[in-house]
């Protein structure tokens, strides 16, 4: 993988990443990932890493949730991608890995019922650091101001 | 340099974050009044494009970049529309 490649493992299955470079394609394939879900924004990007992801032989998802507003239909697309039997070993990324680590922790609250705690605990056991941790705080408190307390489903 | 009204300050946090702020600032704003933001993350100029692009009540009048003390600082400048 590339030096500047950031990446956190919170499973064995799931890689919480930052933008592959191109480099990075193939390696993540060699590694035994077989999708990559990008929810970055700019389309034109996403076309030219589809293009290089799946020549590595990788299946490549483009879904650009907007990173100011998630909404529960974005998390239960997260969900619906992650537990779909095709995907299989998932590397999900953005630019830095904040946000899908952010998503990751949302994920983790509303669709296993876990507590914020135990999400962060996780995340924390991946690598993120404090200023990822409050970034987590803060936009997951603006999350569940405008969508309610957290269910597990 | 762009023209405002109000000034929100980001320096130091991470994507999301700048956007979840800006976007709770201009919906205290009144239509028309222009929110400039001041950012330390590179990556902000085109998280606020991409706002801009599909959100329905912000407009992108401008985006400068300006060093302060060694420091790059990215301005973002969002007119709200409605």
């Amino acid at each position: 993988m590339s030096n500047d490649f950031i990446t956190y493992k919170p499973t064995p299955d799931v890689l919480l990443a930052g933008q592959p470079q191109v480099e990075d394609w193939a390696a993540l394939a060699q590694a035994g990932y077989t999708t990559v879900l990008n929810v970055r924004g700019d389309a034109e990007r996403a076309t030219v890493q589809a293009h290089n992801a799946e020549a590595a032989g990788l299946r490549y998802l483009h879904r650009p949730w907007p990173a100011n507003e998630l909404e529960p239909e974005h998390v239960a697309e997260l969900a619906a991608i992650i537990n779909a039997p095709e995907t299989g070993r998932l590397v999900f990324h953005c630019r830095s890995a904040t946000r899908v680590g952010l998503m990751w922790m949302l994920y983790r609250q509303l669709h296993h019922g876990w507590t914020r705690a135990q999400a962060v605990a996780e995340l924390v056991a991946a690598g993120y650091d404090s200023d990822s941790l409050e970034t987590f705080d803060y936009c997951a408190d603006d999350y569940f101001e405008r969508n309610g307390a957290p269910v597990a489903s | 340099m762009t023209s405002f009204d109000q000034t929100l300050d980001v320096k130091g946090a991470k994507c999301p974050m700048p956007l979840v702020k800006s976007r709770k600032a201009i919906g205290d704003l009144p239509v028309g009044q222009v929110l400039k933001v001041v950012a330390t993350d590179r990556g902000s100029v085109a998280d606020f494009q991409g706002w801009a692009k599909t959100a329905k009540n912000v407009e992108l009048v401008g985006q400068e970049t300006v060093n302060e003390g060694g420091q790059d600082l990215y301005l973002h400048f969002i007119k709200r529309t409605a």
